[in-house]
């Protein structure tokens, strides 16, 4: 019994620096080498693929990946089949919305105010019908994918907003600090959820709810509310990366964002995070952006029909998820 | 009997990664026998019976049946073998009918030129082996409306119709009343006289003496002796399997009592739980026996705030409860819950140790929203060491732990809280042993410290043992109140199967 | 003490009428009243061919789901198996190879789909969910992103001919139909999904061979829609490369309406055959009423959000009122 197994007393400074560093970074160190990896065989058969403009190019594409990859990262760590499918559309319609209140004259904060609040409250539905009315995932962000794109058509018109206030248009193709604003703004999300996710009672809910939802609730976690707190960081989470896009293309338009989801799926699963809830996370997330955005970099450098993406992306989900399945996460 | 054993395993080894769960076991079954397999939680029992019925495959060993040499490589081979196996979660389908549950796998086609399933054909077969067993339900019944002792018996007949020699039952009577184990008793004893031979998994002591003929003790990935039933004590039974005396099984001190900590009045939920008053004092442990569908895990559901209640009212140390009951409000107002089902409802298996034991108290230990590693190691710590709990890391994750020490930090989770009561549903159920002998310590410590429990079990000797109070439910009211003193086995018994005076 | 247990004499899937199609019924008679040429022969015909389409597909989808899985992509390899269809017709292949060739990639997508699902072991969700994109990009690849019109009047007799009065489809469609509610009700492959979907360790405990279960029953889910893809091409006189898109959704809600739960193990064709008229309904009223392309995404996305839900919500009072 007890005696015959060791029994641990304390713990040192560095042991527990060593055990936090190991449940953020999990198994995400050999995503990054799979990134390294296909940087250098890139590097050899893609033409132009090393000059700093081609990889500022990435970085600021990856960004806005990233941004939305942080809300699906969140969503799919809750488990039982959580995704969001919605974050295209979700994307269009508070973008849309915004740069319609931009144009009506509105300052650039109410402006932004108003697209997060549209995308936060696109989450918030998905969140409550998932929680209360108990629809899979899968269905209900469906169901909000067709409902956000028909209402940003219908209120589009098939008319394009274009031309911001250079203050709007600072968001996405500003420089902060010599670095692209979209790469900063991605930072700053990022380093904030990583924070959250780790360091506070939500994260640690999050992580809970995914491995167990029916014993995180017996042990007081108020379930639905972080779920709805979660679906709506989501919708959130797209309309920022829809303010950045629109910002940086100065132009507003209601097809913008269509099957960015299927990015966003890629990118977080390609990270590492499971769909069996509370395995993977935030750190795997960014490598799983930058191993998208670069195989999409390349295949535009290398000619491939862009008719091809879609494909790939396809291959890409399912061979991470076996890859994770047969590689990094033997135990099961 | 005479001729050589009908089951012979030797020298059977099976390595997982990093366990070493069989290190060259040797396991003999003569036909007619009911021979009992024991050992604690992760002692390997369950290793070997799933090599026997094909769902592992072991590293080195020969299984031997009526001495010819087979290879179990699935459990199909298993069933050809003449293997049969009742698991402890039971194996049939619930949207599926009876006739369809016991001929699953092998149904019986027709010899019509495009052949179909045979149903006229399995109906007839399976009425008859319902009729060899005593059971009067058509069978066409879907399981999912049988009850729990019901859907046994389908699996006895399940393996009657596989015509198997040999029947594996694992921890059969978990689920079922007394009178059902009964009734299971005779019919273990009637296969055993055709000949059968039968391999009982059991925890419970006194059934290995009822229906035992001999008894294997595994320990570690090891047979540690094979003896007759007769002949044998307890005492030395207990001693094989955890290799050191126990003096006893339930050590308790006497506390006194102090004010009212749960205070439930005319408490009803529909047809689960009728109009149930009780009361449990600080310091005290009370009992809640009953037998399993009486209603005791719904009451203690619905105390903690995980169904909701219909009529009634809930009082936790003074607090009354209001309309919106719910775990999270529970847990806030100092009282936690053990689930039966640690791993269903208990834990986050993949999660660290630590991660469980701070979950229901990440309000508390944070209250600026803010989380810190070196506090959660430190509490978690503090728990490892106050519960005993064997662990190489706090990080590690907790499905790598045994039975015991999983239970352990479910343990640990709710006495971070600090929470002074307690519900505590089947505390010691599939655990080995000397793990129980420490929950109950534990318990024991937790009541001269004030605390309030209300310990929900099916093994009487463990209600009458720790209670102070028992109170005995049967279809869905508490029947009667005994104090520790006028209580017996046999009155408890008496009351919880509606023998007496209960409700009608 | 004991409740008397409910006595069903036909295994699980087609006792009752589902209660939706009550609901059917209600919906054609509103509808025909108010809605100018709906009640008509000619139209009531075309929602029934319209239909045939969505049942073949639907019928994967019950299998898929009773399993407890799901199949998402059965919309776009449709749509990919009508594009092999057309190039292959285009390029002078017999016609019956042609069909044969987009059946075949149907079945070729569910094989792959089927064996992750089973060997791999990936949720089907997310095996699907890649088959689905990597179809609709093979798709677009193969078509260049356009449609491939223009077939032979013999090809198009598939999809436009008529045999005693009855379109061709409609007989197909009737025709697979039956024979998966045979293969539900009267073979092993049918009683082991539901038992895989009742619960697939004690389904592998008795012997079945869950694996090749799956694989079987993806497989046939990806060649009904190869079937179905061929159909639309010739109804439609061309491949299209987008034309499944949302077809999956129209075939879960149908499958879901008729009364099979996502969570599976039981339910059946017939009431997805209720399912698929409702649907078929719904989309035959939204263009008798001309709403614009838009009011349409959006109002199937609402509709597929709430019969599902409703169908959630009225499984969960029916249970707390048997308590």
């Amino acid at each position: 019994m007890y005696q015959r197994s060791q029994q641990i007393q304390t713990l040192t400074h560095n042991e527990i620096s060593k055990g936090v560093a190991t449940e953020v970074f999990g198994g995400s160190g050999s995503r990054f080498l799979l990134l390294v990896g296909l940087i250098v065989v890139l590097s050899f058969i893609a033409p132009n693929f090393l000059s700093l403009n081609n990889f500022i190019n990435v970085f600021r594409q990856a960004s806005l990946l990233l941004i939305m990859s942080i809300g699906m990262t969140l969503v799919i760590l809750t488990g039982r089949g959580g995704i969001d499918l919605s974050i295209g559309s979700v994307l269009a319609l508070s973008s849309c919305m915004a740069a319609s209140a931009l144009k009506a004259g509105l300052p650039v904060t109410v402006s932004i105010i108003i697209g997060l609040s549209i995308g936060a409250l696109c989450g918030l539905v998905n969140g409550a019908l998932v929680t209360m009315v108990g629809l899979p995932a899968f269905i209900a962000t469906f169901g909000m994918m067709q409902i956000a794109r028909g209402a940003v058509l219908l209120y589009m018109k098939g008319a394009i907003i274009y031309g911001f206030s250079p203050a709007f248009r600072f968001i996405g193709a500003g420089h902060l600090f010599g670095l692209p604003m979209p790469v900063i703004v991605a930072g700053v999300l990022f380093a904030v959820f990583t924070f959250v996710l780790y360091r506070t009672p939500f994260g640690k809910e999050v992580y809970a709810i995914g491995a167990n939802r029916i014993a995180a609730e017996l042990s007081g976690v108020r379930v639905n509310r972080v779920l709805l707190t979660v679906y709506t960081i989501s919708g959130a989470m797209a309309a920022c990366a829809g303010l950045v896009y629109i910002s940086r293309l100065n132009a507003a338009e209601s097809v913008i964002g269509q099957l960015f989801e299927l990015q966003a799926i890629a990118a977080t699963v390609i990270g590492g995070t499971s769909f069996r809830g509370g395995e993977g996370g935030l750190i795997g997330t960014i490598a799983g952006a930058l191993i998208i955005t670069f195989l999409n970099n390349g295949m535009n450098l290398l000619g491939i029909s862009s008719l091809w993406q879609l494909f790939v992306l396809g291959s890409v989900i399912v061979s991470g998820v076996t890859f994770d399945m047969y590689f990094w996460h033997r135990s099961r | 009997m005479g001729d050589g054993p009908l089951l012979k395993m030797v020298g059977i080894t099976k390595e997982f990664p990093g366990v070493k769960a069989l290190k060259g076991v040797d396991f003999e079954l003569r036909a007619g026998e009911v021979h009992v397999l024991v050992g604690e939680n992760g002692a390997g029992k369950s290793t070997l019976m799933k090599i026997l019925s094909g769902v592992y495959r072991p590293d080195s060993g020969r299984i031997l049946i009526n001495g010819k040499e087979v290879q179990i490589t699935s459990p199909r081979k298993a069933q050809e073998s003449g293997i049969a196996t009742i698991y402890q979660e039971f194996n049939l389908i619930p949207y599926l009918s009876i006739v369809q549950n016991i001929f699953l796998g092998r149904e019986l086609m027709t010899n019509t030129a495009i052949p179909r399933m045979n149903y006229r054909e399995m109906r007839v077969k399976a009425k008859e082996l319902l009729d060899s067993l005593g059971i009067q339900i058509s069978p066409d019944t879907l399981v999912k409306d049988l009850s729990m002792a019901q859907r046994q018996m389908i699996e006895v007949a399940k393996a009657l119709s596989l015509e198997a020699r040999i029947l594996i039952m694992d921890e059969p009577t978990s689920a079922l009343t007394s009178r059902e184990i009964e009734h299971l008793f005779d019919i273990v004893r009637a296969l055993k006289a055709s000949g059968m031979g039968i391999i009982y998994i059991s925890h419970r002591l006194e059934e290995i003496e009822r229906i035992g003929d001999r008894v294997t003790v595994l320990r570690d990935g090891e047979v540690i002796g094979t003896k007759d039933v007769s002949g044998l004590s307890t005492e030395e039974l207990i001693t094989m399997m955890v290799g050191r005396e126990i003096g006893d099984l339930f050590p308790r001190e006497r506390v006194s009592k102090g004010e009212v900590a749960l205070k439930v009045e005319h408490l009803s939920r529909r047809n689960v739980v009728k109009d149930v008053s009780l009361e449990v004092h600080y310091g005290e442990i009370v009992g809640l026996a009953g037998l399993v569908g009486s209603g005791r895990t719904e009451l203690a559901r619905l105390i903690f705030g995980a169904d909701r209640f219909d009529h009634g009212e809930i009082v936790i140390s003074g607090r009354r409860v209001k309309g919106d009951h719910n775990p999270s409000a529970s847990v806030r107002s100092g009282l936690s819950f053990l689930p039966e089902d640690r791993k269903e409802q208990g834990l986050c298996l993949s999660l660290s140790v630590a991660n469980n034991v701070i979950l229901a108290s990440l309000r508390r230990l944070f209250p600026h929203r803010i989380t810190s590693p070196r506090r959660e190691m430190n509490v978690t710590l503090d728990y490892v060491r106050k519960l005993r709990i064997a662990i190489p890391s706090p990080f590690r994750a907790v499905k790598s732990l045994s039975g015991g020490n999983q239970q352990k930090v479910v343990l640990a989770k709710w006495l971070c809280t600090q929470s002074k009561v307690f519900i505590f549903d089947e505390p010691t159920r599939g655990i080995d042993v000397a793990a129980k002998a420490e929950i109950h310590g534990l318990m024991n410590e937790l009541a001269e410290q004030g605390a309030a429990i209300l310990m929900i079990s099916s093994e009487l000797p463990e209600i009458l043992g720790m209670s102070d109070r028992i109170y005995v439910m049967h279809e869905g009211r508490i029947v009667k109140e005994f104090t520790r003193d006028e209580a017996t086995q046999e009155e408890i018994l008496r009351y919880a199967m509606g023998g007496v005076g209960g409700a009608a | 003490m004991r409740r008397e247990p409910n006595v069903s004499r036909v295994p699980v899937s087609v006792r009752r009428v589902p209660g939706t199609f009550y609901i059917l019924i209600i919906m054609i008679s509103l509808a025909s009243i108010t809605i100018p040429g709906f009640g008509t022969v000619s139209n009531l015909l075309n929602i029934l061919l319209q239909g045939s389409f969505l049942a073949i597909v639907a019928c994967g989808a019950t299998l898929a789901i009773i399993s407890s899985g799901i199949d998402l992509s059965v919309g776009t390899v449709l749509s990919l198996s009508g594009v092999v269809t057309g190039l292959a017709l285009h390029a002078g292949i017999p016609i019956a190879l042609a069909i044969l060739s987009g059946v075949l990639t149907g079945l070729i997508c569910g094989i792959i789909t089927g064996s992750l699902v089973a060997f791999v072991g990936l949720e089907p969700f997310i095996a699907t969910f890649g088959m689905m994109s990597m179809a609709q990009g093979l798709g677009l690849v193969l078509s260049n992103g356009a449609s491939i019109p223009g077939f032979q009047e013999s090809f198009r007799w598939f999809g436009e001919g008529v045999v005693w009065k009855v379109p061709v489809p409609l007989i197909i469609a009737l025709v697979i139909v039956a024979c998966i509610w045979w293969l539900l009700r009267h073979t092993r492959l049918g009683l082991y999904i539901y038992a895989i979907g009742g619960s697939e360790e004690v389904a592998g405990w008795s012997g079945i061979e869950v694996g090749r279960c799956k694989l079987a029953l993806y497989s046939i889910s990806g060649c009904l829609a190869g079937i179905a893809g061929v159909l639309l091409a010739a109804r439609m006189n061309s491949g299209h490369p987008t034309v499944g898109v949302g077809w999956e959704m129209d075939a879960i809600a149908s499958v879901v309406i008729g009364g099979t739960p996502l969570t599976g193990g039981r339910g059946g064709v017939i009431g997805t055959m209720v399912g698929v008229a409702i649907v078929s309904v719904l989309r035959n009223i939204l263009n008798m009423l001309r709403l614009s392309s838009p009011w349409q995404i959006t109002l199937i996305g609402a509709i597929v959000v709430i019969a599902i839900g409703l169908d959630i919500l009225l499984r969960r009072w029916r249970l707390a009122l048997e308590g």
